[in-house]
């Protein structure tokens, strides 16, 4: 009994700094609804309402279809290329995954406008924007699930059919994990996102949450019109537990690159067609932002320098802080075997919720006299970026906790009698790599961070990514493509670190000599 | 072992350098919380530090929170407050944080030139500079004897409507404006004319500043938006020209939208912010704003006339107190008309 009760105490932190918060607010949101006259509840019935959340239901499964059938081609095509190309096309994608979605959007808006056919408003154009927006991490998280299909099943497919029998009828299906993931995933952030489909004048429901805290000024108001989202989104993210756990809490991959390169129609083709687009996504966006450049006066080093340190300051920190109880989180789920989806589900719940909502309940659990230091401080944009983007670094952590084989540890617990030992000397040192990714992924992702710092930055205090907003209202397009390359670059040289670091961190985890991070 | 205790007191180390470090402590400073664009309103706090010392903490708003994110941090904190001072781009929303009780009288002696109808009687806010409602019209695509002079041309059948913009009418000043029309029209006839415009499929668009872009590209022929943000293609030499919309004898007029600036509770013997808010009303800013084009008018008249780029401009005869009792009942209205 005292034993379980020990465990629980490693998911405190995480529960303190994500999930009170929210817990908090929603509680002064209820009562706040209790003491309101107006039934607000009978918003929910309202058939306008029902018809704009269909139809954001269907724009987030059109770009969440497209993304699948994309990052499918794509991440077949990663394998269907030699392994040098592979890494540095691999680069390119994990380049553009914490670039700010609005980024993204305005880049591709001023490429379209070039185009005096293309419309720059409506549906097409938006889901298209937001499918370039998300593929480069939805092909990842697929092309993950492609390797890890155990290379006894291919070799028993290969005995009774053809390569490409085998490769459709085996291998693709296989797969299935990450594509669901990624459908899933890609859904639910697409459902909670406004700025792509504003930017190009669709109205979503995220839009009518936006609409409500601004028109009430209440947090119960915008609470109730969330609800919907909130409920669809535990809806379909409880059943994506399962695949979760599949597909980063299970053990090392079996890699099968020879399989594919053996296809001659996927070789030939399908990896040529993949660098070009790959080339496309990345260097078109890149031709335009330097198009708008004046690099003669770089006015944004003057204006932004103290920005972009904070920005630096704030997401170091917050990855930083975050390290601890994310690897705490991580030795909780590791410790319980996946049993309890609930508790999976709880470390997920910050990405259901309204960057706005999350804000408001930072400041309503933080202005407190006893907590003035912390309020008037950098910290709060930590808090901000460390809520925001924990759960990933928590998956990723466990993910990297799960690939450790389970022989070390048993012959650590069979050598020693101290429980802590194996754990910080086996268990810790080889999980540092997937430690390094999580704190970097907090440290990117915190960079495009908006919706919660806009709100809990204290006077005095602001990022980069709120300055780009300040230049978008005012409409300065080289103002904002010289942040954009600013922000492309930062995370370019911090992607590059890591990098350096996670190669070292392999090369130096051995114990003994025995573990060969190759395998 | 030893390398893990070395770990763990660097780790140790950097956080306490964090903490350290964040906290602020500077005496002779003043918190200001603004939802003007941060490009005007940075030029204004260097100006008053470089006039007076005493050192500005601001705290900006984004468009893509509406203009409403700096209202609900300053709800939000109502227990506890951090800003001295709350300088508004509108009205509405500081007459909606007095009824809050959010805000502390002061009664400025710059403020004796400006009008009653411009100033909270009891002092709580007052009004100054002006920006107004306007209609930006592409120049390259509508022939100057065609030119929309009524804002109710975006019914007008004679322009295609998907080359018509108007921003979200729940949201910033486009939404001021809307609670204006409802008080002069009445809700029934206001709500009807906002129900043609969603029906008609004029371009409803994230912002005036994207009405002012769309516009000066040519992708609309005209649009309505603010003085300051038309101000913005005018100056960049797109060819646009910028009209006053329902000048006539029968018509009503269009809408001035006022800066405010108040005093939040708790603040109102902080000399600091009251030396703020004598700065940002006294004549010398005003020019100063004009200069920067942030406003385009200024509410100093003592008839309550206002010229807006020098031309004196007939507007909507409702009050400020009108407007802000219509908004609540404006943006419900009109989020159900369309957010679709």
């Amino acid at each position: 009994m005292r034993k379980k009760r020990n465990h629980f105490l490693l998911l405190v932190p995480y529960l303190t700094v994500s999930i009170l918060p929210l817990v908090l607010f929603f509680s002064k949101g209820i009562q706040s609804l209790i003491n309101s006259e107006t039934v607000k509840t009978m918003q929910l019935m309202d058939q306008r309402v029902i018809v704009l959340l269909l139809k954001t239901i269907f724009y987030s499964f059109s770009v969440a279809f497209l993304v699948l059938v994309a990052g499918t081609f794509i991440g077949i095509g990663l394998m269907s290329m030699h392994k040098a190309y592979r890494k540095f096309f691999m680069g390119l994608l994990i380049l553009l995954i914490p670039l700010p979605i609005t980024i993204h959007s305005l880049i591709w808006m001023n490429i379209f406008s070039r185009f005096q056919w293309m419309p720059l408003t409506g549906w097409g154009i938006s889901v298209l924007v937001q499918t370039v927006a998300w593929l480069p991490l939805g092909t990842l998280i697929i092309y993950d699930a492609m390797t890890k299909i155990p290379k006894g099943l291919i070799e028993v497919g290969q005995l009774f059919s053809n390569d490409l029998k085998v490769f459709f009828k085996i291998w693709l299906p296989q797969s299935k994990t990450g594509m669901k993931i990624v459908t899933l995933g890609v859904f639910l952030m697409t459902f909670n996102d406004y700025s792509v489909p504003s930017t190009f004048a669709v109205t979503t429901f995220p839009m009518e949450i936006f609409a409500s805290y601004s028109i009430s000024l209440n947090a119960g108001d915008a609470m109730i019109t969330s609800l919907p989202m909130v409920f669809l989104g535990f809806g379909l993210a409880l059943p994506l537990m399962n695949s979760i756990k599949k597909q980063f809490f299970s053990g090392p991959s079996t890699r099968d690159d020879t399989f594919i390169q053996e296809i001659a129609l996927l070789n030939k083709y399908l990896s040529k067609i993949t660098m070009l687009i790959i080339l496309l996504i990345i260097v078109l966006p890149l031709i335009a932002l330097f198009q708008n450049t004046r690099f003669s006066s770089f006015s944004l080093m003057n204006d932004g320098g103290y920005e972009i340190l904070a920005t630096l300051w704030i997401c170091f920190g917050g990855g930083l802080l975050a390290l601890p109880i994310m690897i705490l989180a991580a030795l909780f789920i590791v410790h319980h075997n996946n049993r309890h989806s609930f508790i999976l589900l709880l470390i997920l719940l910050p990405t259901l919720i309204s960057p706005a909502l999350i804000g408001a309940a930072l400041i309503h659990l933080m202005n407190r006299p006893i907590f003035r230091e912390i309020y008037l401080s950098h910290l709060m944009g930590m808090l901000a970026v460390m809520i925001r983007f924990m759960p990933f670094g928590v998956l990723v952590i466990v993910a990297g906790l799960k690939r450790i084989p389970e022989d070390y540890m048993a012959v650590g617990y069979m050598t020693v009698k101290n429980y802590k030992k194996p754990l910080t000397r086996i268990l810790l040192p080889l999980a540092i790599p997937s430690i390094v990714i999580a704190t970097g992924m907090v440290f990117l992702l915190g960079i495009g961070e908006l919706g919660t710092s806009v709100m809990v930055l204290p006077p005095g205090i602001s990022t980069i990514t709120v300055r780009i907003f300040g230049y978008l209202h005012y409409g300065a397009t080289e103002l904002i493509a010289e942040v954009s390359i600013v922000v492309i670059a930062i995370i370019f040289i911090i992607e590059f670190v890591l990098y350096i670091l996670i190669r070292k961190g392999f090369k130096s985890l051995r114990i003994g000599g025995r573990y060969d991070s190759s395998k | 072992m030893n390398r893990y205790n070395n770990l763990f007191f660097i780790l140790m180390l950097t956080l306490s350098l964090l903490l350290l470090s964040s906290c602020q402590s500077d005496e002779n400073t003043l918190i200001i919380y603004t939802s003007v664009d941060r490009n005007y309103s940075e030029q204004v706090f260097n100006d008053f530090e470089e006039k007076t010392g005493i050192k500005v903490l601001p705290a900006y708003d984004t468009e893509a929170s509406k203009t409403t994110g700096m209202v609900n941090k300053l709800i939000e904190e109502q227990n506890n407050p951090v800003a001295n001072v709350f300088w508004n781009g509108e009205f509405a929303q500081t007459i909606l944080l007095k009824e809050k009780g959010i805000l502390a009288p002061y009664k400025s002696p710059e403020a004796t030139v400006i009008p009653q109808n411009y100033k909270d009687d009891e002092g709580y806010w007052t009004a100054f500079g002006g920006r107004a409602r306007c209609i930006l019209v592409n120049t390259d695509l509508v022939p100057p004897n065609e030119y929309p002079d009524s804002f109710a041309d975006i019914l007008n059948d004679e322009y295609e409507p998907s080359k018509i913009g108007l921003a979200y009418p729940i949201f910033g000043t486009t939404a001021t404006h809307a609670a204006a029309i409802f008080a002069e029209m009445g809700a029934l006839e206001a709500t009807n004319f906002y129900e043609r415009v969603e029906e008609r499929g004029v371009r409803i668009v994230d912002g005036n500043g994207v009405v002012r872009d769309l516009v000066a590209d040519g992708t609309l022929i005209f649009g309505l938006t603010d003085t300051d943000d038309a101000l913005g293609a005018v100056n960049k030499g797109k060819p646009v020209k910028i009209i006053w919309p329902d000048q006539g004898e029968d018509q009503q007029g269009t809408l001035i939208v006022p800066n405010t600036v108040a005093i939040i509770k708790g603040s109102e013997n902080n000399k600091n912010a009251q030396a703020f808010v004598d700065y940002i009303l006294s004549e010398e800013t005003s020019d100063y704003l004009f200069e920067i084009g942030w406003i385009q008018g200024s509410t100093r008249a003592p008839d309550g006339e206002v010229t807006i780029l020098g031309e004196e401009i007939k507007t909507i005869d409702v009050s400020l107190e009108e407007v802000y009792e219509n908004i609540e009942k404006t943006k419900e209205v009109l989020g159900k008309v369309f957010i679709r």
